[in-house]
């Protein structure tokens, strides 16, 4: 071993060398952390949001469990980019978005319990534009785009399962 | 095939084509709406529309007759809505507004009909919004230092 190595007060002007080096590097980034976030949605507590995260062009949707942090999975909806336009049920059971399927815009609904993704088929004469899905996910608003011009249809989604009353998680 | 099993054949094939379609039936409730930007309660439907010379104004529907209404302080002449969200009874909602070269947040109370802007946590330009539909909450994507992200504001 050398002298210098021995030297009590090199090894300390070499620990704050290496701090300081260290110090002047971003910390690492997260996946997704650098990208632009956009278009959020609620739960009906506030415990889920859901979010367009915009990474080297490709839109997608992320459903964030807001207590932890942590991403949760959304199956079916990995593929179909861009997404647009989320919008969540009183608590997160369906996840309402329009995706994008080949050259068609097309409004789908992911039930979280079941792991199925459900068409929403419009006229075809209609893209839609936005989506807002009611608390209870018994009503859906599609703002669509026709000849030109924007308006809104309002849909009874009665046909499917209501989400869970306010306060009981999902399973 | 004898003829006691025809129907048991056509019960079979009508199961079959009602299953094809995969999602829910879709039925409109009325007419398309002359309007943007929808955001749904339990019983109410917030939009904005069109009102005199053009003028973006929100209004606000009551599912069960859909005429808009609008309510009382929520329309400024000198704000231009950009874009709504409604909690789930329909009584809390905030508006995305441009007013003075400027975007800004307000928040209305229908029930105690007051208004109060929304200020963000730092300075920022708020845009998309999300309103959780117990109306505590309030989402939204800021820009700040060339980067948009999400926000999520306690509400009064």
């Amino acid at each position: 071993m050398t002298q210098r190595a021995r030297n009590p007060a090199g090894i300390l002007a070499l620990l704050a060398l290496a701090l300081l080096l260290g110090a002047c590097q971003p910390p690492p980034a997260a996946p997704g952390e650098s990208a632009d976030q956009d278009q959020p949605a609620l739960s009906g507590d506030g415990r889920l949001l859901a979010l367009i995260v915009d990474q080297s062009g490709r839109s997608s949707v992320r459903l964030i469990d807001r207590a932890s942090g942590r991403a949760l999975p959304l199956g079916p909806l990995d593929r179909g980019q861009p997404h647009r336009s989320p919008s969540l049920s009183w608590n997160g059971r369906y996840l309402a978005l329009i995706r994008q399927r080949g050259e068609r815009s097309e409004a789908v609904l992911l039930d979280r319990a079941r792991g199925r993704l459900l068409p929403l088929p419009l006229p075809a004469d209609r893209l839609p534009e936005r989506l807002s899905l009611a608390p209870d996910a018994r009503r859906l608003a599609v703002q669509s785009l026709r000849d030109g011009r924007s308006s809104v249809d309002l849909l009874d989604l009665s046909g499917i399962e209501p989400d869970l009353p306010p306060g009981v998680p999902l399973r | 095939m004898t003829p006691q099993r025809l129907p048991l054949l056509l019960l079979a094939v009508a199961l079959l084509l009602a299953g094809c379609g995969g999602g829910p039936g879709l039925r409109p409730l009325g007419s398309p709406l002359e309007a943007t930007d929808p955001s749904l309660g339990l019983t109410t439907l917030v939009t904005i529309g069109t009102g005199f010379a053009g003028h973006r104004q929100v209004q606000w529907r009551p599912m069960a007759a859909l005429q808009p209404l609008l309510p009382p302080h929520l329309d400024q002449p000198d704000a231009r809505p950009l874009e709504v969200s409604v909690d789930g009874a329909g009584q809390r909602l905030v508006v995305l507004r441009e007013r003075k070269g400027r975007t800004e947040l307000v928040l209305h109370d229908l029930r105690l009909g007051v208004s109060r802007p929304v200020p963000l946590a730092a300075d920022g330009s708020p845009g998309a919004i999300g309103l959780s539909a117990d109306g505590r909450q309030l989402a939204v994507a800021v820009s700040r230092d060339g980067r948009r992200r999400i926000e999520v504001l306690q509400l009064p």
